[in-house]
C-alpha cells in the first residue's frame, strides 16, 4: 500500500466513522431528560451582578488578550499620566501663583478655560465674580508680603482687577438685558445680589489695605475701588430693574435694595472724599500752599474756575458727583426707585470721571496725604442715607449766598 | 470561534441559569461524543448510555468547577474515563475493540447513492473500512484516540492534549507516530 492508498484508506475511515451517528429517538429523549435534571438543579433566579460580570470576564476577556494589550496600555497610560499630571500639577501650582509670578498667566489661562466651558451668561458672571474676588486677595497677599517690586506688581493686579470689574459690569448688563431669554430672572436677580455683595466687599477690603500699600499703587487701587463701586450701582440698578419686572414675585425685597442704597452711597461718598483727597495733594504739591481755599469746611467750591486751575476739572466732576448723591438720596426719601438708580449712576460716573482726570490733567509726583488742617467733608464716612428731618449733608450750590462767605482764601492762580 | 459559542453557553448557564444553554452545548456535541464511545465500545446500547452519562457528569462539573476552558474537550476526558470504567466494570477488556473489526455503522449517512453502481461503491467501501479500522484497532489506545479525535473530529493538538493530559507538543509527535503504525498495519 503506498502513501496515496493510505491517504484514501484514512478519506475512508474518516468517512465510515462521520457517517456514525446516534438514533435521532434517543438523542431527543436523553435531550429532555438532561433538560429536565438541569432545570431543576439550577436556581430560578439570575446570578448577582457581581456574579455575572466576573462570569462575564472569565470567559471573554482572555488572560492572552490581557497579556497582550497590557503593554501598549500601561505605556499609554503612564505618557497620559505624566501630561495630565504635569498639567494638573502646574495648574494647581498656578492656583497659589500672584501677579508676576512665572506661573500667573497659566492662572489666568485655567481662569478664561473655566468660563469658555460655561454656557449660562449668569453662571459666568458669578464665575467671573469669584475670579474678582481672588484679585482682591492676591492684592492682599502682596501688600502683605514685603518685596522690592511690591508697589509695581501691586499696580499690575489693580489694572487686572479693573479690568476683571469692568468685564463684570458688562456682564452684569448683558446679562439684565437678555434675561427671560437664556436666563430666568430668579437667576439674574440671584447674580446680581451677589455683585453687589462681592463689590461691596472688593471696595471695602481696597479701602483697608490701601494705607498700607507703596505710594506709587495708591491713586491705582483708588481707581479700582471706583469701579468696585460703580459695578456695585449697576448691580443695584439691575436689581431695581427686576423689582419693577412684572414676573417678579418676592425676589427683590425693599429690604435688599434699602441696604444696597446704603451701602452704595456710602461707597460713592468715600470716592468722592476720597478723590477729592487726591485732588487737594496734587494741587498742594503743585503749589506749594499748605491749603486749599476753595474748599471750606463744608466742603464748599467756592472760586472755582474751571479755565484757570488744573484742579477745576475733576472739581466739577465731584461736585456733580455730589450733586448726583444728594439728588439720589432726596429721591429715596420720595421713594422713587428708578431715580434712586439713575441718580447713583451718575454719581458713580462722575466720580469715575473726576479721578480718571484728576490723573490726567494734574499728574501729581505721588499721592500725597492732604494736610490736616483741611477739612474735607464733615459727612465722608458716616453717610447714611437721609433721614426726611434731616437737611442733607450736601454742599450748597456754587452761586448760594453762603459761597460768598467763604474764608478768604482762594487759590492763587484763580481769579475771582 | 466554537470556543466562543461555547463560552456564551457556560456564561448562560453559570450567570443566567438557562437550562436551555446547556441543551444547546448538548446538541453541539452529542453526535461528536457518540461517535467517539461508539468506536470504544460493544454495543450501541452500551454507547447510549456512556454518551448520556458523559453529559451528566459534564453537568455536574460544569456545576462545580470554577473555569472551564474547553468544554468539548472536558466532555471527550469525561467520555474516555467512562469507556475506562466500563471495561474496568465488565471486564471486557479483550472485546474492547470489537466495533473496530467488526464495525458495520448502521447509520452510514449514504447521500444520494441510489443507482446499483453507487450500491456497489459503497459495498466496497464499506469493506475497505471495516479493513482499515480493524488493522487501526491494533493500535495503541492512545494512537487511536489520537487519530480519531484529530482526524475525525478535527480536534486541535492543544484540545487533543488537554483530553489525554498531555501537551499539545507531545500529542504532535503521538499523532505522527500514530500515522506510521497505522500506515504500518494497513501494508500488512
Amino acid at each position: 500500500m503506498n502513501q496515496r492508498d493510505f491517504q484514501r484508506k484514512l478519506q475512508l475511515i474518516r468517512s465510515a466513522e462521520r457517517g456514525i451517528q446516534p438514533d435521532s429517538a434517543w438523542v431527543l429523549r436523553t435531550r429532555e431528560r438532561l433538560l429536565m435534571q438541569v432545570s431543576n438543579t439550577l436556581s430560578a433566579e439570575s446570578a448577582p451582578a457581581h456574579h455575572q460580570l466576573r462570569e462575564f470576564w472569565r470567559r471573554f476577556i482572555p488572560t492572552q488578550w490581557l497579556e497582550l494589550v497590557r503593554g501598549p496600555a500601561l505605556a499609554t497610560l503612564s505618557i497620559f499620566g505624566i501630561v495630565a499630571g504635569g498639567s494638573i500639577m502646574s495648574v494647581s501650582a498656578a492656583e497659589q501663583s500672584l501677579p508676576g509670578d512665572f506661573l500667573y498667566p497659566v492662572k489666568l489661562a485655567g481662569e478664561q478655560t473655566q468660563l469658555i466651558f460655561t454656557k449660562s451668561r449668569s453662571q459666568k458672571l458669578k464665575l467671573k465674580t469669584g475670579f474678582v474676588e481672588r484679585r482682591v486677595k492676591e492684592i492682599q497677599a502682596i501688600a502683605s508680603g514685603d518685596e522690592p517690586k511690591k508697589g509695581e506688581r501691586i499696580k499690575a493686579a489693580a489694572e487686572t482687577l479693573r479690568r476683571d470689574l469692568d468685564t463684570v459690569k458688562n456682564q452684569l448688563t448683558e446679562v439684565s438685558d437678555n434675561k427671560n431669554k437664556e436666563d430666568s430672572l430668579g437667576q439674574v436677580v440671584e447674580a446680581a445680589k451677589l455683585v453687589d455683595q462681592k463689590s461691596a466687599e472688593v471696595a471695602a477690603t481696597l479701602k483697608d489695605v490701601k494705607p498700607s500699600l507703596p505710594a506709587e499703587a495708591q491713586g491705582k487701587v483708588g481707581e479700582v475701588e471706583t469701579a468696585a463701586v460703580a459695578t456695585g450701582v449697576k448691580a443695584l440698578q439691575v436689581l431695581i430693574d427686576s423689582q419693577n419686572h412684572p414676573d417678579a414675585q418676592g425676589e427683590v425685597t425693599k429690604e435688599d435694595i434699602s441696604r444696597s442704597i446704603q451701602g452704595k452711597v456710602d461707597g460713592i461718598q468715600d470716592q468722592i472724599t476720597a478723590a477729592t483727597e487726591k485732588i487737594i495733594s496734587a494741587n498742594h504739591a503743585a503749589t506749594g500752599t499748605q491749603t486749599l481755599p476753595f474748599l471750606t469746611a463744608s466742603s464748599t467750591l467756592l472760586t472755582l474756575n474751571a479755565s484757570t486751575s488744573s484742579a477745576a476739572a475733576p472739581l466739577i466732576q465731584i461736585k456733580n458727583a455730589q450733586d448726583s448723591l444728594e439728588a439720589a438720596k432726596q429721591s429715596l426719601q420720595e421713594n422713587k426707585l428708578s431715580e434712586v438708580r439713575d441718580k447713583l449712576g451718575d454719581a458713580a460716573k462722575a466720580v469715575g470721571v473726576a479721578e480718571t482726570v484728576a490723573d490726567a490733567t494734574m499728574s501729581p509726583p505721588a499721592a500725597l496725604k492732604p494736610p490736616a488742617s483741611v477739612p474735607i467733608h464733615p459727612t465722608s464716612t458716616q453717610s447714611q442715607v437721609p433721614v426726611p428731618a434731616q437737611p442733607p449733608p450736601l454742599p450748597p450750590p456754587m452761586n448760594t449766598t453762603s459761597s460768598n462767605t467763604a474764608p478768604a482764601n482762594p487759590i492763587p492762580s484763580a481769579p475771582r | 470561534m466554537n470556543q466562543l459559542v461555547d463560552q456564551y453557553f457556560l456564561y448562560r448557564i453559570r450567570a443566567k441559569r438557562d437550562p436551555e444553554a446547556f441543551a444547546q452545548l448538548y446538541d453541539r456535541y452529542v453526535t461528536a461524543i457518540y461517535r467517539f464511545v461508539y468506536l470504544k465500545l460493544p454495543s450501541k446500547e452500551a454507547a447510549e448510555d456512556v454518551t448520556s452519562e458523559t453529559f451528566l457528569r459534564g453537568w455536574q462539573y460544569i456545576q462545580q468547577a470554577e473555569h472551564i476552558e474547553n468544554i468539548r474537550a472536558l466532555l471527550y476526558k469525561i467520555a474516555r474515563n467512562l469507556i475506562a470504567d466500563h471495561y474496568r466494570k465488565h471486564d471486557t477488556t479483550r472485546e474492547r475493540f470489537v466495533t473496530f473489526s467488526s464495525a458495520q455503522p448502521s447509520h452510514v449517512d449514504e447521500g444520494d447513492l441510489s443507482d446499483q453502481e453507487a450500491g456497489r461503491a459503497m459495498i466496497e467501501a464499506r469493506a475497505d473500512v471495516a479493513l482499515v479500522l480493524e488493522r487501526m484497532a491494533r493500535l495503541k489506545e492512545d494512537f487511536q484516540d489520537v487519530l480519531t479525535m484529530r482526524l475525525i473530529d478535527g480536534l486541535s493538538f492543544a484540545d487533543i492534549g488537554s483530553v489525554l493530559g498531555k501537551t499539545s507538543g507531545n500529542v504532535r509527535v503521538i499523532f505522527h507516530r500514530a500515522l506510521k503504525a497505522l500506515d504500518v498495519v494497513i501494508k500488512e
